[in-house]
């Protein structure tokens, strides 16, 4: 009867995780398969990765990736950090609520509108400013910098809400300028949710398929799109190789990210 | 007499830290409202008042963080009024100590000394000056998380010190203490305080901390001065039932004034129909309605023949603390008078009849 107890409740909870990561464990596995076919096993192999590193399209299409990543992810931290700082430190400015509401919508935004309309702005700009007179990977930074802000903003936010402003009184008080407190107390102490705030909008811009495909041009193919447009042809177990790297880089920046969040515990007692 | 010098000495020109007539409000709430003090150099003196008292809001005034509606403040002859507060020749030690997280012992403590253009050589040494001041040198490399309450409290002062400040403002230096390490910490304050000879202002609401430390203190009432003077007159010599009472056990007798004679004022008990009579200390001639304080220490049961300051009443309640009874009798009225009887004198049994006489010199007249 105990055991019954005991074990149901396990069961359940091992379905839970069977069906959100059996998936990601089947194509991980997948990936060192030998066989061409990727539903047939024929032992195990490391030739895929080998392909992938070697396929100069899926390199390339990586590389953009990266760049268009780390830059969106700087940007969005010198735009999303002031926001933080406006949001928890200016108190109750006139504004205030639709500032934070108009930062929040991009959070619940719908991909696909967020993508129509920034293709739409892009288009229109285009016709009357001349710029952006190709899009490409400068669309897509931009892009993604609007949909990844928020995240910082957020981020930031709440890392200064657990702030204790004495620190920068006593700092002040102790002769430190105001600039020489934001360097050499705000700064350093904020810079956990400065860099997890880097990390996660670095892992939604490699992540991002829609909104790239939106605004990107004939020029740009990222590493998303590649793995989508290949796997419409057939699957392919080089994908599954890439994928698992994917998986494995964007793992490790989550990891980093929640890890630096977590410090602040240790930061501020 | 000694007292009469004691005062003159006080109010002698050379005051240190002017304030006059500050008041500051927040959104339409006084929280100082006009408050003029002036206080010596080298002395420790206390801000002493209840919460909401407007002792804080004073304090952040001195420090620099709030800039006062009206009023001005002058330190060691220099307006420092509009001054910020990391040009102010004032370091503050902070309630919640708000050491740096990111930094050790040592860099808390080198922080101030940093911002001037001071060398490594000489950083270096005033650190450790510092940190032997404060009996921190064995945990110098040390976070502030991993330090003892105790720890923290000597790391915040030796912080706040480093820069050798013409004034150290403390904020509730020791409330955040134990009580063993209260009484050592406020040993330990005073002690550094005569060695280095900085004026130290300490924020407090525990009377009996800040007349165990301060040469004198200013009571705040409301964001105004209730009174202000060395612990002892302010003990003795209360000028108002509220600082009489702020200040420890009292016993208040409502009272009219009948009348005065030569060095005396003759008054009339409410709760005791005999007359009385009190030094006339305040020299003045009000008559009418007045109270009368008396500490319970300064009640003793009389013996024999009762002088003329006496009441008798029944003993309800005996307290044993030690040192002392603090007992409590009922007056035929029903009135309670508190009265501390040294353990050395047996003290009668509840339900029996006590009478108490005092000194003429313990009963202060209050008008407030």
């Amino acid at each position: 009867m105990t055991a019954v107890r005991v074990g149901f409740p396990r069961i359940l909870l091992g379905l839970g995780y069977a069906f959100l990561y059996a998936p990601i464990a089947l194509l991980v596995i997948y990936s060192f398969n030998e066989s061409r076919l990727v539903t047939v096993w024929g032992g195990f192999s490391t030739r895929w990765y080998g392909e992938v590193l070697a396929n100069e399209r899926i390199v390339d299409a990586a590389w953009l990736s990266l760049s268009i990543a780390a830059m969106s992810a700087t940007v969005a931290v010198l735009l999303g950090t002031p926001a933080g700082f406006a949001l928890a430190r200016f108190g109750r400015f006139s504004g205030r609520t639709v500032f934070a509401g108009l930062l929040a919508a991009p959070l619940v935004m719908p991909e696909v509108i967020t993508g129509l309309s920034l293709l739409l702005l892009f288009v229109g700009l285009e016709e009357s400013i001349g710029w952006p007179n190709e899009r490409g990977m400068a669309t897509i930074v931009i892009a993604h910098v609007s949909f990844t802000m928020p995240y910082v903003a957020i981020v930031v936010q709440a890392r200064l809400a657990g702030f204790d402003r004495n620190l920068e009184e006593a700092a002040l008080d102790l002769g430190a300028r105001p600039l020489a407190v934001l360097r050499s107390i705000t700064l350093p102490l904020t810079a956990p949710a400065i860099v997890a705030g880097w990390l996660l909008s670095f892992t939604l811009s490699f992540d991002d398929l829609v909104i790239a495909s939106f605004v990107t041009g004939p020029g740009a193919t990222t590493l998303p799109m590649l793995i989508f447009s290949s796997v419409r042809l057939g699957l392919s177990p080089q994908i599954n190789a890439l994928a698992t790297m994917m998986l494995v880089a964007v793992s490790l920046c989550l990891v980093v990210a929640a890890w630096m969040m977590g410090r602040r515990q240790t930061v501020s007692s | 007499m000694s007292r009469a010098a004691a005062e003159t000495a006080v109010s002698e020109p050379g005051s240190f830290i002017r304030i006059e007539d500050i008041a500051k409000s927040f959104s339409g709430v006084p929280a100082v409202a006009g408050v003029s003090l002036e206080i010596r150099r080298g002395e420790l003196f206390c801000l002493l008042g209840a919460s909401g008292s407007g002792k804080t809001t004073l304090l952040r005034m001195l420090a620099g963080f709030e800039r006062p509606d009206r009023g001005a403040i002058s330190i060691d002859g220099a307006d420092v009024t509009a001054m910020p507060p990391y040009l102010r020749p004032v370091n503050l030690m902070f309630q919640s100590y708000a050491l740096f997280p990111h930094m050790s012992v040592e860099g808390n403590i080198a922080f101030g000394l940093r911002q001037e253009n001071l060398s490594r050589s000489e950083i270096a040494r005033r650190v450790d000056e510092m940190l032997a001041l404060v009996q921190m040198t064995a945990f110098a490399r040390r976070r502030p998380h991993e330090l003892s309450g105790g720890q923290r409290q000597r790391t915040a002062l030796a912080r706040a010190l480093a820069k050798l400040p013409k004034v150290l403002l403390l904020d509730e230096p020791l409330a955040a203490l134990d009580r063993k390490l209260r009484e050592e910490t406020r040993q330990e304050l005073v002690a550094i305080q005569a060695r280095l000879g900085i004026t130290f202002i300490v924020v407090t609401h525990d009377a009996e901390e800040a007349m165990g430390m301060a040469s004198r203190i200013a009571i705040l009432k409301g964001g105004k001065l209730a009174q202000i003077g060395s612990p002892s007159a302010l003990y003795d010599r209360p000028r108002s039932r509220y600082v009489a009472d702020f200040l420890g056990p009292v016993n208040l007798f409502e009272c009219e004034i009948l009348g005065h004679e030569p060095g005396s004022v003759v008054l009339r008990l409410a709760d005791l129909d005999t007359e009385l009579r009190v030094p006339d200390e305040l020299g003045t001639a009000r008559t009418g309605r007045a109270w009368l304080a008396i500490r319970p220490e300064r009640m003793t049961q009389s013996i024999g023949v009762a002088p003329v300051n006496r009441m008798r009443g029944v003993l309800r309640a005996a307290v044993f603390r030690g040192e002392s009874h603090s007992c409590r009798i009922e007056l035929p009225n029903g009135k309670s008078v508190l009265f501390t009887a040294p353990t050395v004198v047996p003290i009668p049994r509840q339900g029996e009849s006590v009478e108490l006489s005092w000194p003429p010199s313990a009963g202060v007249v209050l008008f407030e």
